[in-house]
C-alpha cells in the first residue's frame, strides 16, 4: 500500500535577525553581521568573569577596551565599557514581534506611585493609609547621602496602601507609596 | 607612661583598616579585624591576623556597637584599638568607655575630643588664643527666633551647622530670612538624628571659600609638630573628593600664618596624637578657623606622599606613650601630592550613592601612584556604609606631574558594574580652572553640568549592540553544546545497549 507523501516546508532560509536598542536607538543586526564586524575590527578574547556575566575584550578604534556585560531581571542586558553602562535590549525578529502584542494587548494603567528618587534611609513617615493629601504636602523623609530629602505629594489624592517602615534603607525607584488621584481633574 | 602595644583593634572597616593593617605589620604588631553580616569575606578581612563578626549590616548595630567591639578587644587580647576615621573615631563616650577598661586608645584623649569635637567650644578656644574665626553665633542657637537675631547682626548669607557635626551632616546654607525657620528645623532634626544631639550654631557664610587644612602630631611629650597644608576645596554636597598638598593657595605668610595657628591650638588644648586644623581662606586671603578633626583623615596619604611619613605609625608611637620620630626642623616637604576619591555614585543623578555589586574592577598602579582601597572584583557596594571605593594617591616633582599621573590613573581605572564619579574626577583634573590652581569651594556649583555625564555617544551604543549580540550568540552556542554533548553520551549508551 502507497502511503501519501508528506512534504515538510524547507528550513527557514532567511537569515537570522537580532534587533538591539540602546535608549532611543535601535539596530538591526543580522546573524551575519556580527561575525562581519568581528572580523572588520579584530579580536574579541573572553576573560574569567563573576558566574552569569562574560568580561571580554573588544577592539574599537585601533585600540583594544574591556567590556563587562551581565543580564539585567527584565532579560535586557547591562554592558559597562569605559566609563559608560549602556543597557541593550536585545530581541530577534520574533521576540520582536510577540512582545509587541502583548503590548498592545495590555492596557497601561496610569500609576501614581511615588519612587524614591535615590537609595536611602526612611527616616519619617508624614501620611497614614487613606489620609487625603494636596500636591506639594510632605510624605516621607528620605535620609540619603547625609542630607534629610522631603518626598512630597506628585498630585491631589487618597494615600492607598502603605506598607512601608520608619528606619528601613530602600532602592532608587523604589515605590514608596501610591497615591490615588482625587477626581475632578 | 610607656605601654607595649603588641595586638590592635581595628573598629572599622574597608580601605582604611586596611591602611592601619598595613603598618601593624611592619611594626610587627599582631591585628584584630571586625566585620558585619554585610562585610563577611571582604578584602579587609584576610588582611588581619584574627576576625570576629561583630553582628547585622547595620551600622548602629556593629561597627558603632560599643559595648561589642569592646568584647572582642577583650576576647581577643588586643591592648590598643585604632579607631580609623568615621565611626566611633570622634566619639568621646566611646574613648572614654576604652580609657576606663586601661586599653589604648589611638587618637587623643576623651577630653581633648569633647573639648574641640565640639564645635561651638573650639570656636571659643581659637579666638580666645587669637586665631582669626568667622563671625557667628557665640555658642548654640536654641530657636530660629535666635538664629534669626544673629543672622541680621551679622548678615546673610549664613550657614547653620551642627554642633556635634561633621562631613556635611546637619548643614545648611540660608541665603535669607524666609528661608532660616525651616532650615533650622531641618538642621536640628539631621544633627539630633546624625549625631544624637540637636545643638546646631550659625556662622557667617563666606562666598567663595577655599577650604585648607593642617595636619598636625602631638605626643604626649610636649611636643606639637604640623606637615604641612591640604587643600580641599574641590567638593560635592560639603564632601571632598580631591585633595592636594601642598595648597595652590598659599603663600610663605598664609602658610605661616595657618600652621603656626594649628601648632598653637594643639598645644593649648595639650592635644596629643594625630590632629587636623581646618581653616577657610576667603577671596582676599585671609584665613578662619573652622574646626578640629580630631583622628585620622581619609586624605592623610597626600600628606605622607610629600613627607615620607607613616602617619598611623606615628599614631601607635604616641598613644604607647612614645615621643614624636622627628623634630619640625626635621620635616621636609617633597615635590606635589593629589588625591581623588573613588566614590560609587551617579554623577548624573545629585550624586546619589550607586548600589550593586562590582563585577570587574582593575586598580591603577605604578610609579608615583598608590591606591587605597578596600574593594575587588565582586564587592558589593551596599546602602549600609560610606559608597567610597578608592583613594587614588600620585605623587609628582611638581603639580603639573602629579596632575598628569592622576589623569593618566583615572582613564586606566576600570570599575565596571556600578556608576563611578571617574568621569567627574577626570573632568575636574583637566578643568582650566582646576590646573590653573585658582579655584573654590564653589568649584562644582559654578561649572558642573549633570547632563555632561549622561550621555552615551553613537559609536559606543553602536558597539555595545554588536557586543550584546555576540554575547547573545555564545550563550546559545553554549546551549546548543551542552544538548549535543548530551546527545552524543546517549548516542553512545544507546549503542553499548544496542551491540
Amino acid at each position: 500500500m502507497d502511503l501519501p507523501q508528506i512534504r515538510l516546508p524547507e528550513v527557514n532560509p532567511v537569515p537570522r535577525m537580532f534587533i538591539a536598542t540602546v535608549g532611543e536607538s535601535s539596530y538591526e543586526i543580522p546573524e551575519s553581521g556580527i561575525r562581519e564586524w568581528l572580523d572588520r575590527d579584530g579580536m574579541v578574547a573572553f576573560h574569567p568573569s563573576l558566574p552569569g556575566t562574560e568580561l571580554l575584550v573588544v577592539r574599537r578604534g585601533g585600540k583594544d577596551g574591556r567590556v563587562y556585560v551581565r543580564p539585567l531581571p527584565d532579560g535586557s542586558m547591562e554592558l559597562w565599557m569605559d566609563r559608560y553602562r549602556v543597557v541593550v535590549g536585545l530581541q530577534d525578529e520574533r521576540h520582536r514581534l510577540l512582545s509587541a502584542f502583548i503590548r498592545a494587548a495590555l492596557e497601561v494603567r496610569a500609576d501614581c506611585s511615588v519612587k524614591a528618587p535615590m537609595p536611602g534611609l526612611i527616616r519619617e513617615i508624614a501620611v497614614r493609609t487613606g489620609d487625603v493629601v494636596r500636591k506639594g504636602q510632605r510624605l516621607v523623609i528620605l535620609e540619603a547621602m547625609k542630607m534629610e530629602n522631603e518626598i512630597s505629594a506628585p498630585v491631589d489624592g487618597t494615600v492607598g496602601a502603605c506598607r512601608l517602615t520608619t528606619g528601613v534603607n530602600v532602592d532608587k525607584d523604589e515605590v514608596l507609596l501610591h497615591i490615588i488621584p482625587s477626581s475632578g481633574h | 607612661m610607656k605601654k607595649n602595644i603588641r595586638k590592635i583593634l581595628i573598629a572599622n572597616r574597608g580601605e582604611i583598616a586596611i591602611r592601619v593593617m598595613k603598618t601593624c605589620r611592619a611594626m610587627g604588631i599582631r591585628s584584630v579585624a571586625v566585620f558585619s553580616d554585610a562585610d563577611r569575606g571582604s578584602p579587609y578581612l584576610r588582611d588581619a591576623d584574627e576576625t570576629f563578626h561583630i553582628g547585622p549590616s547595620t551600622a548602629r548595630e556593629s561597627y558603632l556597637n560599643q559595648e561589642k567591639i569592646l568584647t572582642v578587644a577583650r576576647t581577643s587580647g588586643a591592648d590598643a584599638i585604632h579607631p580609623g576615621y568615621g565611626f566611633l573615631s570622634e566619639n568621646p563616650q566611646f574613648v572614654e568607655a576604652v580609657e576606663k577598661t586601661g586599653l589604648v586608645f589611638i587618637g587623643p584623649s576623651s577630653a581633648s575630643i569633647r573639648t574641640l569635637g565640639d564645635k561651638t567650644s573650639a570656636r571659643a578656644i581659637a579666638r580666645q588664643i587669637g586665631i582669626p574665626v568667622v563671625p557667628g553665633s557665640d555658642g548654640s542657637i536654641t530657636s530660629p527666633g535666635q538664629a534669626l537675631d544673629v543672622a541680621r547682626t551679622i548678615g546673610f548669607p549664613v550657614l547653620l551647622k551642627a554642633a556635634a557635626g561633621g562631613g556635611g551632616k546637619g548643614m545648611r546654607v540660608v541665603r535669607e530670612e524666609g528661608e532660616l525657620a525651616a532650615a533650622f528645623k531641618m538642621a536640628t532634626s539631621e544633627a539630633a538624628s546624625s549625631f544624637s544631639d540637636d545643638r546646631v550654631y550659625l556662622e557667617k557664610y563666606i562666598l567663595n571659600p577655599r577650604h585648607v587644612e593642617v595636619q598636625i602630631l602631638a605626643d604626649a611629650h610636649g611636643n606639637v609638630i604640623h606637615l604641612g597644608e591640604r587643600e580641599c576645596s574641590i567638593q560635592r554636597r560639603h564632601q571632598k573628593i580631591i585633595e592636594e598638598s601642598p595648597s595652590p593657595a598659599m603663600n610663605d605668610t598664609l602658610r605661616a600664618g595657618l600652621t603656626k595657628s594649628a601648632v598653637n591650638l594643639a598645644a593649648h588644648v595639650g592635644y596629643t596624637n594625630a590632629g587636623t586644623v581646618e581653616f577657610i581662606v576667603d577671596e582676599s586671603g585671609d584665613y578662619f578657623f573652622m574646626e578640629v578633626n580630631t583622628r585620622l583623615q581619609v586624605e592623610h596619604p597626600v600628606t605622607e606622599m610629600r613627607t615620607g611619613l607613616d602617619l598611623v605609625r606615628e599614631q601607635i608611637i604616641i598613644a604607647g606613650g612614645g615621643r614624636l620620630s622627628l623634630k619640625q626642623e626635621d620635616v621636609t616637604f617633597d615635590g606635589h601630592s593629589l588625591e581623588c576619591r573613588i566614590y560609587a555614585e551617579d554623577s548624573a543623578n545629585n550624586f546619589s550613592p550607586f548600589i550593586g555589586t562590582i563585577g570587574h574592577v582593575l586598580h591603577p598602579s605604578g610609579a608615583g601612584i598608590r591606591l587605597d582601597t578596600g574593594i575587588e572584583s565582586g564587592s558589593r557596594i551596599s546602602a549600609h556604609y560610606d559608597p567610597m571605593i578608592s583613594k587614588v594617591i600620585t605623587h609628582g616633582s611638581s603639580r603639573r606631574e602629579a596632575l598628569a599621573l592622576m589623569a593618566g590613573a583615572l582613564e586606566r581605572y576600570e570599575i565596571y558594574g556600578v556608576k563611578t564619579n571617574l568621569d567627574l574626577l577626570i573632568w575636574v583634573i583637566n578643568h582650566p580652572e582646576f590646573s590653573s590652581g585658582i579655584f573654590d569651594t564653589n568649584f562644582l556649583g559654578r561649572n558642573y553640568r549633570p547632563e555632561m555625564f549622561d550621555r552615551i555617544p553613537a559609536e559606543v551604543a553602536e558597539l555595545a549592540a554588536h557586543v550584546a549580540a555576540l554575547v547573545h550568540l555564545r550563550a546559545e552556542d553554549r546551549v546548543r553544546l551542552c544538548a549535543e554533548v548530551h546527545d552524543a553520551s546517549w548516542t553512545s549508551r544507546r549503542s553499548d545497549y544496542l551491540r
